[in-house]
C-alpha cells in the first residue's frame, strides 16, 4: 500500500460521535420540525386562501373563455373520524348537455375547514345539496358528501344575491375558538356577487 | 504516489478525506432534493394561474374569432354594395341575412351571404336548399351550429313568437325543432386554420365528423358560424311611436271634415304624413296605448290635436329625452330616478328583443349608388348666409341633411331658388341647379340595376326631360308662403321686399297680387307646371246687340220690350203701356231729361253714326273670353298676377267679316278677383279674366276697358260662317312682384276650326237679341244689349245657371218669360232657355287635360286643344266655361265627366264631354272639399282650415308649419304629367298599381323615379343626416336562411296608421255634400289576402324588393276587402272609379318615406369556439375527440356610413360618371353583447 502513514485515524468517526451527532440533529430536527408543523398548519389558512381566491378567478375566467356558467361548488366531506365539514371546492362547467369538471376536486390543505357558522360563511346559507347517485364521485368518500354551491356567469358576476355579503371564513379545524367565535387564525374570503371579484382578510 | 494534476490540493497538503466527499455528495443530494421540492411545490402552486392564463388565451382568441365573423361580414356588405360587373356598377337590396345585387338589364348578379354558408357568394338562391341544407343541422354538430341555441330558457337571438304580436310567427315547423329549442336557427361552421385560412367543412360520417377539404397543412384552430340580421328590418324605438292618420282634406263627408277641423300642429310628429314617428309600436306592444307609448319614446308627446280628435292651435314642444342606447333602456323611464316604465314588463322586453332596434338607418343613395336630390327647396341666399332670413331653422337643417363635403367645397344636393316672378332665373342663374338637372338627366338616360333594361329617356324620349322639369318646378313650387318667415303679413301698399318665395298676405284673409304665384321654369323646350293661372278655355262669345225685327216705335210701347227698343238709332222718350215713361235708368223719373238712349252698337265703330237695323237682321259683336285655370289647386292660395296679351283678333272673320278691330288687340291687365273668384286655384272661371274692367267695347283709349270684343257688324242670316285667315296670338304675362315687370310665360296660338258649313265644318247658329234680362240695379238701358254692362258688371254675382243675376256674362232667355224683362232677384220660376239667347264657341285643352298646356311654353291650340264637343252642333252654348271652383254652372256650360257614363257630380269635371281616356287611367285629381275634380298636379298642401262647412281662408300659422306634413316623399310628383311632348292626355307619373294603365307597357316602371329623390325628415331631430335617414324600415322582411320564421311586424307597424281613400262609382255626392260615407279605409294586412300577400307571393317567389317605390307595385287592401289576387283589386278599383289618382297615390306617397330596401346597420350573431385536437392529421374534426377550449356567443351591430366630410367624396353632380358613393363607406362597430347567462 502506498497510502501515506497515519491516515488511520482519520478514517471516519467512530460510532460514538455519530450518535452523538445524530442526537443532536434529531433533538433540533424534533424541534424544528414541531415549530415548523406548527407553522406550516398555520400557512395552510394562507394557502387555502391563495388556492380559493386563485380558482374563483380561473372560474371566472373559464366562464368567459368558455361562454358558459361555471359552478363553484363547496364540499362538506368526512375526514378519517367521519366528522363532516366543508373541507373541499370543484369547479363545473355548465354545459348543455350537464355539467363537466373543469377541475378535479381541490382539497383544503390539511386541517383546513370553512367556519361552520354562517355568519363567518355566509355561502352556508345557500341551500345545502345532497349528492346521489348521479353525482361526482369523489376520491375516497364516493358520494358521501354534501354541497353547496354558486355560479359565475360569462360576463364576470356570479349567480349570487346582489343585496347580500358573500364571504367564507377558513380556520384550522382543531384551532381553539377564541371569544369572536373564531379561532386566532383565521382567513376571511369576500367576494362581491356584481363583480365576482375576491377580496381576502386576515387578522 | 502521484498526485492527479487535476484535483486541488488539500489545503493540508494531501486528498479531500473520503468523508468529507461524501458530504459533498449529501449536500449536493439534500440541495437536490429542496430545489426539486421548491420546484413542485412552485409547479403546484402556480397551476390554477397557468389554467386561468391559458383560459384567457383562449378567450382572447375566441375574441379574436368572434371579431373574424364580424369581419367577414363586412367584407360581404362592401363587396355586394361595390360589385362591379363589367365596369358597370350594379345595384343592391338588403335583407335579414342577405344582400343581393342587380345587374343594369335587370338580373339578378350574385347573393352575398351574411351568414356562414358554405358558398358565401353565389349566383343564384333557392329558399328550398337553403332549409334543406340544413335539416339534418341537430345531428351534425361538426357542420352544424345552433346560433339561437337557449341556455337556461333564455335565447340569445330570439325566443318562439308570441302569438300576440302580430307578423311574428313560424310558417312552418323549423328543421331540428325540439319542444326545448323551437326556434332553431342553425348556421354551418367555418373552420379556421392555423395559417389563416377559412374552411368550410363537408360532412364526413354521421356528421360529428368534418372533414376539411384542401389537404392543407395547417391545424385546426377554431371556427365560427354566424347570421346577420338587418336592423332596419325592425322598428327603431327612437324614431317611432305610434302612428295617427292625417291627411290632406279632400271629400266635403264628416270624415275629411275632422281632418280638417283637427289639423296636426307643430310637433305632433306622430300624424304627419310619411313621419317615421307614424310607425306604430303598438304592433309589438298590443296592450299598450297610445299615450303610453308616446310616454315612453323620446320627443314625442302626446297632445296638439290629440289624434285627430281636438282642433288645437298649440304647437307641441317635444320633451328633452335622451335617445335610447338599446332596446334593453326601454325598461327604464329616462330621467335620473331610472325607474321602471309604466306598463312595461321585462317580459314583453324579451319577446320584442328581435323585433326593436335602437340604431337602424338606411343610406339615402339611389339605385346608381349617388345621392339622392331633396326635395325640399331651400333659398339661394342660404348658400352665401348661414343666417339667411329667407330661410328658417328647417330649411337650414334640410339643407345640412343633403349636403356632403367640406365647407369650402360643399356638394348640395337641393334645389335652391330665388325668384317666383321669373320662369327662367331659378335656373339660369343658380349653377348648382343646372348641375342637379344634369345629373338627373344623367340618372335618368341610365338603365336602372334591377329592372328592366331600359333607361326613362329611353321609354319617354324628350318626355324625360320635361318629366325633370316638371319635378324641379314642382320642387320650386313647394313651401310657397312660410309664415314662420319674417314679415308674413303686410298692409299698406304691397311689398317689393319680402322673405317668403312668393308675396305676403295682407291679413289672414287677404293677400297681395302674386301670392302662392310661380311661374313656370323654362329649361330649354321644357317647362314646368309652375304655380299659376294658365288658359283652361278660349271661347269666341258672339250676342246679339239689337235685333231688326220691329223698328223702334214713335211711341207707346206694348210692353217693356228691349226687342224692339234695341233698335233705336236716335234717343227719344218713351212709355210704356201702363202709362209709365221709360228712361235711360228704367226709372220715369229721369225720361223726360233724360230720354231712352239710342243704342250705340247700331254704329259700326265706337261713337259713330248710327244706322237701325232692316227687319231680318240682326246686330251682333263678338268677344274672345278666356277662362283661368291653376293646375295646383290648394294651399296656400294664390292670388293671380297676371296679365293676357292678344294679337291677330283682326284675323278672324265672322261671316266674311272682320269684325274685331286692330284696336281688339292688347294686353287686359285687369285681371282681378271677382264675386266667387277663389284664392285656391283651380279653376277660377272666365269672368275673373275679364276682372274689374269699367266697360267693353268703348272709347279704345279708355285703358280700363276689356279690350277683346270687336266693332258690331250685321248679319241677316240665321247660321254664321267662322274661319280665320291668319294666327290668333295669346300671350300669357307674369308680373314679377318684386321689379313689377312683365314676363311671357306662355303664348298660344289660338285657331278655331273652321265653321263654314263646307267640307263637314258645320255653321254655327246666330245669336238672339237677350229678351228676358236679369236684375242690373244700376244698369244703363243704352248698354243693356251690348258688351259694356256684362263687362262692367262681371264682379258681380252671376246668379247661377238657372237664375241669372246682373254678373251673368253669357246670358240665355228664360223660359217661360218672366213677367218684367228685368228679373227678380226672387223669381224662382224661370230657367234659362240655352236653345235661345248668345252663341258661345269654346277651344278646350285636349280631352281637358289642363296639364299638358300649363307644362307648354308655346302652345298651338291646334294639337293641345280641341274644340268643345257641341261646337258644331246647333246649340247656342257650346262651351264648358265654369264658375270659381266650379261649384256653380254657367249658363249653357256643359261639362264632361271623368268616369264615362258616370253623371255624378264627383265625375263632374271641366272637360269636352265623357274622357274616357282620363277614365283609363285614373289620372286625375281630387280637388279640395267641394271643388271639381280634374287635370291637377298634387300641390303640396301648406295647410288650411278650410272644410267644406266653413270655408275660412285662414293661414295655418307657424304653429302648424312642418316640413314633413307638407310634402312627404317624392311620391307627391304622382300627378305629373309623362306625356307633354307626345301630346297624350291623362297619362301621369304611375306611382301605384294598375295592370291596364299604359305606363306599364315599357319599362323602367314610373315609381323609379322616386329612387332619384329623398325628403329629409328634420323634425323632431335631424332623423335624416347626409346621405341617410334613421328609422326607415326594410321591405324585404324575408330572413334566410330561416325562410320559416315570419317577421314583418316592423313592415305592419309601418302601415298600420295608414288608409287609402276609395270612392265608389255610386257614391256621387261626395265632392259637394256631407254625409256619413267614409272614403278612407284602414289596410287589411293579411298576408294571405291583404296588402302582405303580394310581398309574400314575391319572397316565396325567391325575389326580393329591389327598391322602396316598388311599394308602388303592391295593392293596398283596404279593412273590409279580402284579395287573394291581383285581380280583385282590379275589379275593385274599377267600382271605385271616383277614387283621384292623388288620393290613390297618396299612401303610397306616405309609405315610400318609411320603407327602404337596403340598410346601413347590421346585427351579426356569431357563435366562436377555439379547438384543440389530437394531432392526428389537420384535415379532419372529430367532435369526441376534440376539444372545445373556448367558446364565445354574442352580437355585434355594424353600421356602414360615410363621413360627410371626407374630403375624398366625389361630386357626382358634376362628373355622374364618375365613381359613385359605395366605395366611400366605413364600417364602425356600434355595438356589442355577449350572450352571457
Amino acid at each position: 500500500m502506498n497510502r501515506p502513514s497515519g491516515k488511520s485515524q482519520h478514517a471516519g468517526f467512530s460510532l460514538l460521535e455519530l450518535m452523538i451527532v445524530m442526537a443532536i440533529l434529531i433533538a433540533l430536527l424534533g424541534t424544528s420540525v414541531a415549530t415548523f408543523q406548527k407553522s406550516a398548519r398555520a400557512s395552510n389558512v394562507a394557502s387555502t386562501g391563495e388556492i380559493v381566491v386563485g380558482n374563483l378567478s380561473l372560474a371566472q375566467q373559464i366562464a368567459n373563455t368558455y361562454n358558459r356558467q361555471v359552478e363553484v361548488r363547496f364540499y362538506r366531506l368526512p375526514d378519517d373520524t367521519g366528522a363532516m365539514a366543508y373541507r373541499a371546492f370543484q369547479l363545473f362547467r355548465i354545459e348543455p348537455s350537464g355539467n363537466k369538471a373543469a377541475t378535479k376536486p381541490i382539497r383544503f390543505p390539511q386541517g383546513v375547514v370553512l367556519a361552520s357558522a354562517t355568519d363567518k360563511t355566509s355561502f352556508l346559507t345557500l341551500t345545502q345539496q345532497t349528492a346521489d347517485a348521479s353525482s361526482p364521485r369523489l376520491p375516497r368518500v364516493g358520494t358521501n358528501y354534501q354541497y353547496v354551491a354558486f355560479q359565475f356567469k360569462p360576463t364576470g358576476e356570479t349567480s349570487l344575491d346582489p343585496a347580500s355579503k358573500w364571504f367564507l371564513t377558513a380556520i384550522l379545524e382543531t384551532d381553539p375558538i377564541q371569544s369572536n367565535g373564531l379561532p386566532a387564525n383565521f382567513l376571511t374570503i369576500q367576494i362581491d356577487p356584481v363583480s365576482g371579484k375576491p377580496s381576502v382578510f386576515r387578522p | 504516489m502521484s498526485i492527479h494534476p487535476l484535483r486541488s490540493p488539500h489545503p493540508t497538503g494531501g486528498l479531500r478525506p473520503r468523508g468529507e466527499r461524501a458530504i459533498a455528495l449529501v449536500t449536493v443530494l439534500a440541495i437536490l432534493v429542496i430545489i426539486s421540492v421548491m420546484v413542485v411545490a412552485f409547479m403546484s402552486s402556480i397551476g390554477t394561474e397557468l389554467s386561468a392564463s391559458k383560459a384567457h388565451a383562449d378567450s382572447n382568441a375566441a375574441q379574436i374569432l368572434a371579431d373574424t365573423a364580424a369581419n367577414i361580414v363586412m367584407t360581404q356588405i362592401r363587396q355586394a354594395t361595390t360589385e362591379t360587373v363589367d365596369s358597370t356598377e350594379t345595384g343592391w337590396a338588403s335583407q335579414p341575412g342577405m344582400i343581393r345585387t342587380y345587374l343594369p338589364n335587370g338580373g339578378l348578379s350574385k347573393v352575398y351571404k351574411l351568414y356562414s354558408s358554405g358558398t358565401m357568394v353565389a349566383s343564384s338562391i333557392s329558399l328550398n336548399a337553403e332549409v334543406t341544407d340544413m335539416a339534418n343541422w341537430s345531428t351534425q354538430p361538426a357542420i352544424f351550429t345552433d346560433l339561437n341555441q337557449p341556455v337556461s330558457g333564455s335565447y340569445p337571438i330570439t325566443p318562439p313568437p308570441d302569438s300576440t304580436i302580430d307578423g311574428y310567427s313560424l310558417s312552418s315547423t323549423p328543421p331540428g325543432a325540439s319542444t326545448s329549442q323551437p326556434i332553431p336557427m342553425p348556421a354551418r361552421w367555418l373552420y379556421i386554420l392555423s395559417d389563416g385560412s377559412l374552411v368550410s367543412p363537408t360532412v364526413s360520417g354521421t356528421g360529428t365528423r368534418a372533414t376539411i377539404l384542401g389537404s392543407s397543412t395547417a391545424s385546426i384552430v377554431g371556427r365560427i358560424a354566424f347570421w346577420t340580421d338587418d336592423e332596419s328590418s325592425k322598428i327603431n324605438i327612437n324614431t317611432a311611436s305610434e302612428g295617427s292618420y292625417w291627411d290632406t282634406p279632400h271629400f266635403a263627408v264628416n270624415d275629411d271634415v275632422n281632418l280638417a277641423t283637427y289639423q296636426p300642429v307643430n310637433g305632433e310628429f306622430q300624424r304627419y304624413p310619411g313621419h317615421p314617428a307614424g310607425v306604430s309600436l303598438s304592433a309589438v306592444f298590443p296592450t299598450l296605448n297610445a299615450d303610453t307609448i308616446y310616454g315612453i319614446v323620446p320627443r314625442i308627446q302626446p297632445g296638439g290635436s290629440d289624434n285627430g280628435t281636438v282642433s288645437s292651435t298649440t304647437a307641441i314642444i317635444p320633451d328633452t329625452d335622451r335617445l335610447y342606447s338599446n332596446t334593453d333602456e326601454l325598461l327604464f323611464r329616462s330621467g335620473t330616478d331610472g325607474r321602471l316604465t309604466q306598463g312595461f314588463t321585462q317580459a314583453q322586453l324579451v319577446q320584442s328583443r328581435f323585433l326593436l332596434t335602437a340604431r337602424s338607418s338606411a343610406p339615402e343613395l339611389n339605385l346608381f349608388g349617388r345621392p339622392r336630390v331633396s326635395i325640399w327647396p331651400v333659398h339661394v341666399d342660404f348658400a352665401t348666409n348661414p343666417n339667411s332670413p329667407y330661410t328658417n331653422a328647417f330649411d337650414r337643417l334640410s339643407a345640412f341633411c343633403s349636403t356632403y363635403g367640406s365647407i369650402s367645397s360643399s356638394r348640395r344636393f337641393y334645389f335652391q331658388r330665388q325668384d317666383s316672378g321669373s320662369a327662367t332665373n331659378d335656373y339660369a342663374n343658380i349653377q348648382r341647379n343646372r348641375d342637379l338637372y344634369s345629373y338627373l338627366q344623367n340618372m335618368t338616360s341610365r338603365a336602372v340595376p334591377g329592372f328592366s333594361g331600359v333607361s326613362f329617356q329611353d321609354k319617354y324620349g324628350s318626355d324625360a326631360d320635361q318629366i325633370l322639369t316638371e319635378i324641379f318646378d314642382y320642387i320650386r313650387c313647394t313651401n310657397l308662403f312660410d309664415d314662420s318667415l319674417g314679415n308674413s303679413y303686410v298692409s299698406g301698399t304691397a311689398p317689393t321686399q319680402f322673405y317668403q318665395f312668393t308675396t305676403p298676405r295682407k291679413s289672414t284673409s287677404y293677400y297681395w297680387p302674386g301670392h302662392g304665384q310661380v311661374s313656370p321654369i323654362q329649361i330649354g323646350s321644357t317647362q314646368g307646371l309652375g304655380r299659376y293661372y294658365t288658359i283652361s278655355e278660349i271661347g269666341l262669345h258672339i250676342i246679339c246687340t239689337a235685333d231688326g225685327n220691329g223698328l223702334a216705335p214713335a211711341t207707346n210701347l206694348s210692353a217693356y220690350d228691349p226687342k224692339a227698343v234695341s233698335n233705336l238709332a236716335t234717343a227719344r222718350s218713351l212709355t210704356g203701356s201702363n202709362g209709365t215713361a221709360v228712361g235711360t235708368d228704367y226709372t220715369a223719373a229721369t225720361a223726360t231729361t233724360s230720354p231712352f238712349p239710342y243704342n250705340p252698337t247700331l254704329a259700326d265703330t265706337y261713337g259713330g253714326s248710327r244706322t237701325a237695323l232692316n227687319s231680318g237682321q240682326k246686330r251682333l259683336q263678338a268677344a274672345l273670353l278666356f277662362e283661368a285655370t291653376s293646375a295646383m289647386p290648394g294651399w296656400t292660395g294664390i292670388e293671380g298676377n297676371f296679365q293676357i296679351s292678344v294679337s291677330g283678333l283682326e284675323n278672324l272673320k265672322i261671316n266674311g267679316l272682320a269684325p274685331f278691330p286692330s284696336t281688339s288687340s292688347g294686353t287686359q291687365t285687369r285681371i282681378y278677383d271677382v264675386y266667387k273668384s277663389t284664392v285656391m286655384g283651380g279653376v277660377n272661371g272666365f269672368r275673373y279674366t275679364v276682372g274689374n274692367s269699367v266697360n267693353g267695347w268703348s272709347n279704345p283709349t279708355n285703358t280700363a276697358r276689356y279690350p277683346f270684343i270687336s266693332n258690331p257688324f250685321t248679319v241677316s242670316t240665321n247660321t254664321l260662317s267662322i274661319s280665320t285667315s291668319g294666327t290668333i296670338s295669346v300671350s300669357l304675362l307674369a308680373v314679377n312682384s318684386k321689379t313689377k315687370a312683365t314676363e311671357v310665360i306662355q303664348t298660344f296660338g289660338v285657331s278655331f276650326p273652321d265653321a263654314t258649313g263646307t267640307n263637314g265644318a258645320a255653321l254655327v247658329p246666330t245669336p238672339d237679341l237677350i229678351l228676358t234680362g236679369v236684375n242690373e240695379a244700376n244698369g244703363k238701358a243704352s248698354n243693356w244689349w251690348g258688351y259694356d254692362t256684362r263687362v262692367s258688371r262681371a264682379v258681380q254675382n252671376p246668379g247661377n245657371g238657372s237664375v241669372q243675376y246682373e254678373g251673368s256674362f253669357i246670358r240665355s232667355n228664360l223660359q217661360p218669360a218672366p213677367a218684367s224683362w228685368r228679373l227678380s232677384l226672387t223669381d224662382t220660376t224661370t230657367t234659362v232657355d240655352p236653345t235661345s239667347g248668345d252663341v258661345l264657341r269654346t277651344l278646350m285643352p285636349k280631352a281637358g287635360d289642363l296639364r299638358l298646356v300649363a307644362a307648354t311654353h308655346s302652345v298651338d291650340t291646334a294639337t293641345l286643344f280641341q274644340t268643345h264637343p257641341a261646337y258644331s252642333g246647333t246649340s247656342k252654348l257650346a262651351h264648358s266655361f265654369q264658375e270659381a271652383g266650379g261649384a256653380w254652372p254657367v249658363v249653357g256650360a256643359s261639362g264632361g265627366y271623368l268616369v264615362s257614363g258616370n253623371a255624378t257630380s264627383s265625375s263632374a269635371a271641366d272637360v269636352p264631354g265623357d274622357v274616357s281616356s282620363a277614365a283609363a287611367t285614373g289620372d286625375w285629381d281630387n280637388s279640395l272639399p267641394g271643388f271639381l275634380n280634374g287635370a291637377f298636379a298634387n300641390k303640396p298642401d301648406e295647410g288650411n282650415n278650410n272644410n267644406y262647412k266653413s270655408a275660412a281662408v285662414n293661414p295655418p300659422g307657424p304653429s302648424f308649419f312642418a316640413p314633413n306634413r307638407i310634402i312627404p316623399s317624392p311620391g307627391m310628383f304622382g300627378s305629373l304629367p309623362t306625356q307633354v311632348k307626345a301630346g297624350i292626355p291623362w297619362q301621369t307619373l304611375l306611382f301605384r298599381p294598375q295592370q291596364s294603365h299604359p305606363a306599364n307597357t315599357k319599362g323602367p316602371k314610373d315609381h323609379l323615379i322616386m329612387d332619384l329623390f329623398n325628403m329629409p325628415v328634420v323634425e323632431p331631430y335631424a332623423l335624416s343626416e347626409p346621405l341617410s335617414t334613421s328609422g326607415k324600415i326594410n321591405m324585404n322582411y324575408q330572413i334566410m336562411p330561416y325562410t320559416y320564421i315570419t317577421r314583418n311586424t316592423a313592415v305592419r307597424a309601418a302601415l298600420k296608421a295608414e288608409k287609402i281613400a276609395a270612392v265608389p262609382n255610386i257614391n256621387g255626392g261626395i265632392k259637394s255634400s256631407t254625409g256619413s260615407f267614409s272614403p278612407r279605409h284602414s289596410l287589411n294586412l293579411s298576408d294571405i289576402n291583404g296588402t302582405l300577400r303580394q310581398f309574400r307571393e314575391r319572397f316565396e317567389g325567391g325575389d326580393i324588393f329591389r327598391s322602396a317605390t316598388e311599394i308602388c307595385d303592391v295593392y293596398l287592401v283596404p279593412d273590409n276587402q279580402t284579395w287573394i289576387s291581383n285581380q280583385n283589386a282590379e275589379t275593385y278599383w274599377a267600382a271605385n272609379q271616383l277614387t283621384g289618382d292623388n288620393l290613390r297615390e297618396k299612401p303610397y306617397t306616405n309609405l315610400y318615406a318609411r320603407l327602404t330596401t337596403k340598410s346601413n346597420v347590421f346585427q351579426v350573431y356569431y357563435r366562436v369556439q377555439t379547438l384543440q385536437r389530437p394531432k392526428n392529421g389537420t384535415e379532419v374534426w372529430d367532435e369526441s375527440m376534440g376539444a372545445v377550449t373556448g367558446e364565445r356567443r354574442g352580437s355585434v351591430t355594424i353600421e356602414r356610413y360615410i363621413d360627410p366630410t371626407d374630403a375624398t367624396l366625389p361630386d357626382c353632380a358634376t362628373n355622374p360618371t364618375g365613381e359613385n358613393m359605395e366605395g366611400h363607406y366605413r364600417f364602425r362597430v356600434i355595438n356589442q353583447t355577449r350572450f352571457n347567462h
